[in-house]
């Protein structure tokens, strides 16, 4: 299988299988646009992620090459964030920062798959707490006043019941 | 290397995450920091993917002006008129009863009929019509009649800068005007519409296409529906009418309402439970009466929900929405106190609204669920029949023997008194 060469922000070249770099579309229609042969072996900058995230991504899309393409998103399709895949679970027990930059990493490279999984673990983050413990979990500072807090929560009061 | 934090995260990254989100934790989100509330607040899409299954109430299919309100305020207002949450104001009050029809013409103007004259109310700042002075008004043409008929106004429609009235003295007059705000200019009169002027006109319509230009009236006291042609003359603003057909509908069967789509006149009769459909093109009766007649049942409003439906209410009480391609009635529903309904108009989507007989009560209806949603509204302490009624996304008018109201869903919650009908009127 040809390669691909990419290079992180700081500098780390990292060979990947062509078909797994092209799981990122920004990636795949880098090489479109360019025109690259595969049989090159071309060096592709990507100066918004740093190596030990690409790593990570690399590992990511390494798991899942077989997995079929996702489907369209659906409006009327039921929300579920209790179907992440335990590979995927372990792989994101990871901190918060690095967390976050793997969010950033799949939209920059517009990786559905990774974006979807790693949206859906901060959300599980947030599901069923209070938000006092919402600031806790990601240490937010609450710049609310007494007198504003009182007022937002009589404001959207009608989201309380189903 | 600097670790990345949650609000550090761009906009609609937050946003795609909150998606995942049921309300609740949105809420919870909102409560916790300013910036998560703002980004939360601006979202639209994030709204309509988290509140995708409740409803959303849309203006009324005679009033086409969207307002302009973010998706959470949309749901937020939503939400209020599904748990009866308003501000009731009574805008007009009369010392003597009437049988008024209004119309809240694109938001911008509530048009009211008061015995024989139509009014215009112009809307302020905040769309709610000013009741204080009307910014014009038309009396009806008196004609000698050698009986007690008035010229009251019993219907009018409003159309492509027309104002059609028709009268209880058995006469019709069509207006025109350039905006709504400013006075009409009289096109003309119509004398005797239906059987020499014997009996009342109860309903008009108006076809507008480039092809049929037709004027509709109809009574219910008689059977013939009575068509003219009109051309208007763009030079000088003058119109020319003429005569041009009359269709029997069936012996018996009365005219009570009208409804224009295109070139299909829905018609809803006196003496028949069911709506009849006339193809202007063709001058033939698609759906026809049912050989029995019944005289207590009434068609007493009729409306065109979308291009292929019709919705119609009957003086048994009964709420029907029927499909025209395959002449079936896919929804029906009945008033919970099973008085008589008098009026409707839906949103073209999911929102149906009912003025009832009794108890100036207005029910709302969502036609996507056959099982609940269904809210009382009051507008007026004595009871009386809502002859008539409007709304846009915000607010419903309407109007009852001796007063119209305006109830403002778009207020706060918290601060309002609650009238949650909606455990207490289930349909099942």
């Amino acid at each position: 299988m040809p390669n691909i060469k990419l290079q992180s922000s700081d500098n780390e070249v990292f060979a990947v299988d062509i078909e797994i770099a092209k799981c990122s579309v920004t990636i795949k229609t880098m090489l479109e646009d360019l025109g690259v042969d595969d049989e090159e072996e071309e060096v592709v900058p990507l100066p918004n992620v740093n190596s030990a995230i690409l790593k990570k991504v690399i590992q990511w899309a390494t798991y899942h090459k077989d997995d079929p393409p996702l489907p369209e998103d659906d409006e009327n399709k039921e929300k579920r964030t209790d179907d992440i895949s335990s590979w995927d679970a372990d792989f994101l027990k990871v901190d918060q920062g690095t967390l976050f930059e793997l969010i950033l990493a799949a939209n920059y490279l517009d990786i559905k798959g990774l974006l979807d999984v790693t949206c859906k673990t901060v959300a599980n983050m947030i599901k069923g707490k209070t938000p006092d413990e919402i600031r806790k979990t990601f240490n937010i500072k609450n710049d609310f006043t007494a007198a504003e807090e009182d007022q937002v929560r009589k404001e959207n009061e009608w989201c309380e019941e189903k | 290397m600097s670790s990345v934090h949650l609000l550090q995260l761009p906009p609609e990254i937050l946003a795609h995450i909150f998606m995942n989100l049921e309300l609740q934790d949105i809420r919870n989100l909102m409560f916790s920091n300013k910036f998560l509330l703002n980004i939360i607040l601006t979202n639209n899409s994030l709204w309509k993917s988290i509140c995708k299954n409740q409803l959303l109430v849309r203006s009324s299919s005679d009033n086409r002006k969207p307002i302009a309100l973010s998706c959470y305020n949309r749901y937020r207002i939503s939400k209020n008129w599904c748990s009866g949450v308003y501000r009731k104001k009574l805008i007009i009050q009369h010392q003597v009863n009437y049988m008024p029809w209004l119309i809240f013409y694109d938001s911008e103007a509530l048009l009211l009929s008061e015995g024989s004259e139509l009014k215009c109310f112009p809307t302020d700042k905040k769309g709610l019509p000013v009741c204080k002075e009307s910014s014009w008004k038309l009396e009806s043409l008196p004609v000698k009649r050698n009986d007690i008929r008035t010229n009251d106004i019993s219907r009018f429609v409003v159309k492509d800068n027309l104002i059609l009235c028709g009268n209880r003295d058995g006469n019709a007059t069509m207006y025109k005007f350039d905006h709504i705000r400013q006075k009409p200019t009289y096109l003309c009169h119509i004398r005797d519409c239906i059987e020499n002027g014997l009996v009342e006109v109860s309903t008009v319509e108006m076809i507008t296409s480039p092809a049929n230009c037709y004027i509709l009236t109809g009574s219910m006291y008689s059977s013939n529906l009575a068509h003219w042609k009109y051309e208007i003359d763009e030079t000088n603003s003058k119109v020319s009418c003429c005569y041009y057909a009359v269709l029997n509908l069936s012996d018996g069967v009365g005219i009570r309402c009208l409804s224009v789509h295109k070139d299909m006149v829905a018609i809803g009769p006196n003496g028949n439970s069911k709506p009849l459909l006339l193809d202007m093109n063709t001058h033939q009766l698609v759906f026809s009466p049912d050989a029995t007649t019944k005289t207590r049942q009434i068609v007493r409003d009729i409306r065109w929900h979308d291009e292929n439906t019709l919705l119609y209410v009957t003086h048994a009480g009964k709420l029907s929405l029927a499909d025209i391609r395959s002449a079936t009635v896919v929804y029906n529903a009945m008033d919970p106190f099973q008085s008589s309904m008098y009026c409707v108009k839906s949103d073209g989507d999911r929102t149906i609204i009912v003025g009832t007989a009794e108890n100036s009560r207005v029910v709302f209806f969502d036609v996507r669920n056959n099982a609940c949603q269904t809210q009382m509204y009051f507008t007026q302490k004595r009871s009386s029949p809502i002859y008539s009624l409007d709304f846009d996304s915000t607010k419903l008018i309407a109007a009852a023997d001796r007063s119209v109201a305006v109830l403002n869903f778009n207020v706060n919650a918290s601060s309002t008194f609650q009238r949650d009908y909606s455990q207490r009127f289930h349909i099942f």
